[in-house]
């Protein structure tokens, strides 16, 4: 089949390689008709993660038709139209019960490396690293879909792909960033980061009751979207001296209730030496993150407030500010997303015409374009927001 | 055995306190015991004092000091034998730049035969301690004290639990296993002890888990 492969830093190819096949018996295979480039590939892509190896297939976000099934998986047939979750989770461990489905304690088969690096493992992940598994991803013709019987939600609905597709990852990805804020009657939520995750934040937190929402980045054309779309309200910092003062004037002195970091790891700084600083300590290993947007979201929040992180972060970061967080009872709360306990939620919400994520897709490509999809997406060329490919 | 680890320590710092001027002063030093002052014997007090802080090195530094409490003992040896060399040489003593021999030769022959006492003392000393550590290492297993502990929690009941153990485990033990009933509902905790590395009984701790909870192995 054809499938996009990691070949090094700044490189992708789409090539030949082996049809997945049924390994366990909890097992399907999915012939994938739309896959999605997310923001967090671009960490893959840029040479961020650790233990991605030359040949790894790519992609979490992806969706099809089941062509094979193991023999316990009996609730899924040949034939059935399914979204892919990006966490692999088993649905029988302590964590999946309590729904924290990406801490799935039995998906990672390289549970040993990830413990290494922060202490225990988390669930495995669709073509996200070794240490996170080792799983061939979804930007590819098929995906074999480990314990098939727990992730995958059935569409029966006759939505397009396009409309249901970021059930995947990235639309409750955006919403558990927003229910983490705990949001009150009369909140104001900023948001870090106007991409594709920052939108469907931006959306969430309306769903969930905000007052207002702010949304801060550099790109004009993911403001514009913000507000066209999102209806938030737009800090271009590239064009302000000072986001926090702005966001406490805004806000009549107070702040923001609930800060949430879309952004993660390979932020931007808008004064040069500062973004130059944390660019050489990562360059260098140093840190293996760059904060500014999790800096800075912390600096902005409202005393006792929740600093919600969605963007991802590999490993550890430099003048992370601990002293506002203790000295102003700040909560920070995070994690990868528990996508199984959102899809039913969420595909409802579709179904009830709250929302159409589809409006995030400003590219359609080919999967054999898939290498011209991550430079497009990467420099942020011709105004992309997101980039859908059908194998 | 904590008595046994503060001799080694004393050891070890006995072995940079003989170190540090051996390499810094041969001269000195070897005058000192009674050996001739000459460049050869320079050099191999330069030598044994770059070993001896090879040792206090070792033995300071790492958690099972026996191997290098062995390598002191071996050190003595080698000691004793260049101490004997030096007691047969007929011009030991210092000699005079103008070249009449040696002078003292009695006092030097007494100055050598006290090293050779005080070396062989602390050959006793490093030969118990080594001795000492050794047996509780764990590896000679006098005591039975397995190095490898590890946990992992599973759902289910101990008995339960401890069933399908004993079902894949029959006849190849990985060591002391207990099953604990974790608090509030949690499951069943696994504690092993075991001789085996912390990584291939973590392994088989997760392998377990993931057949128990999932009814198969998680493969990539």
């Amino acid at each position: 089949m054809r499938a996009t492969v990691w070949s090094g830093r700044n490189t992708v190819q789409v090539e030949n390689v082996p049809d997945p096949q049924i390994l366990n018996s909890r097992d399907a295979i999915v012939r994938i008709t739309s896959t999605a480039i997310c923001g967090s590939d671009l960490h893959l892509y840029d040479g961020y993660i650790p233990t991605v190896e030359r040949g790894d297939v790519l992609g979490h976000e992806f969706m099809g038709e089941v062509v094979e099934t193991g023999k316990d998986v009996d609730n899924l047939s040949v034939g059935d139209r399914v979204v892919v979750p990006f966490p692999i989770a088993c649905g029988n461990c302590a964590a999946c019960k309590t729904g924290l489905y990406s801490l799935c304690e039995n998906s990672n088969p390289n549970a040993a490396l990830a413990e290494k690096l922060w202490g225990y493992s988390p669930c495995g992940i669709f073509g996200y690293s070794h240490m996170l598994g080792g799983y061939a991803g979804g930007q590819a013709e098929y995906a074999r879909v480990p314990f098939a019987d727990v992730g995958p939600i059935k569409i029966e609905n006759g939505f397009t792909d396009d409309q249901v597709l970021f059930l995947s990852d990235i639309f409750p990805t955006g919403y558990m960033g927003a229910e983490l804020c705990d949001i009150a009657p009369g909140d104001t939520i900023a948001v870090w980061g106007a991409g594709p995750v920052g939108q469907f934040a931006i959306a969430s937190a309306y769903m969930l009751g905000a007052e207002r929402v702010i949304a801060i980045d550099r790109f004009q054309y993911r403001l514009d979207m913000a507000r066209d779309e999102g209806h938030a309200e737009v800090i271009n910092y590239e064009e302000t001296p000072d986001v926090v003062e702005i966001l406490k004037e805004m806000t009549g002195g107070r702040g923001p209730d609930a800060c949430i970091d879309a952004v993660g790891m390979e932020a931007h700084h808008a004064h040069g030496p500062i973004h130059a600083y944390d660019r050489v300590k990562q360059a260098t290993r140093m840190e293996s993150d760059r904060p500014h947007a999790l800096r800075e979201a912390i600096q902005a929040c409202r005393n006792g407030g929740t600093v919600s992180v969605m963007g991802v972060y590999g490993g550890f970061v430099d003048k992370f500010p601990i002293g506002a967080v203790v000295n102003r009872s700040l909560t920070i709360k995070s994690g990868q997303c528990h996508v199984q306990r959102y899809l039913r939620p969420l595909l409802e919400r579709i179904e009830n015409g709250d929302i159409d994520p589809s409006f995030v897709i400003t590219h359609r490509m080919s999967l054999e374009d898939a290498p011209t999809g991550y430079e497009t997406f990467k420099h942020k060329r011709d105004n992309c927001m997101k980039v859908v490919l059908t194998p | 055995m904590p008595a046994a680890k503060s001799v080694a320590d004393f050891l070890g710092w006995l072995s940079l306190g003989l170190g540090v001027p051996q390499v810094v002063m041969p001269g000195r030093v070897a005058r000192s015991i009674g050996v001739r002052d000459d460049r050869g014997t320079r050099a191999w007090m330069r030598v044994v004092g770059v070993r001896e802080h090879a040792a206090a090195a070792g033995i300071l530094a790492a958690r099972q000091p026996a191997g290098w409490l062995g390598a002191r003992v071996a050190g003595d040896v080698m000691d004793l034998t260049l101490l004997a060399i030096a007691l047969r040489r007929k011009d030991r003593g210092r000699r005079r730049p103008w070249g009449f021999g040696s002078v003292r030769p009695e006092q030097d022959r007494r100055r050598i035969r006290m090293a050779i006492g005080a070396v062989a003392g602390v050959l006793v000393a490093d030969a118990l301690a080594a001795a000492a550590l050794g047996r509780g290492s764990g590896d000679g297993s006098e005591e039975g004290a397995p190095q490898t502990k590890a946990a992992i929690t599973v759902t289910g009941d101990p008995e339960q639990v401890q069933r399908t153990w004993l079902d894949r485990h029959a006849g190849n033990g990985i060591g002391m296993v207990r099953f604990v009933p974790a608090p509030g509902g949690r499951g069943t905790e696994i504690h092993v002890a075991t001789e085996s590395s912390m990584e291939s009984v973590k392994e088989e701790l997760r392998r377990f888990k993931q057949l128990l909870e999932t009814g198969e192995e998680a493969r990539s």
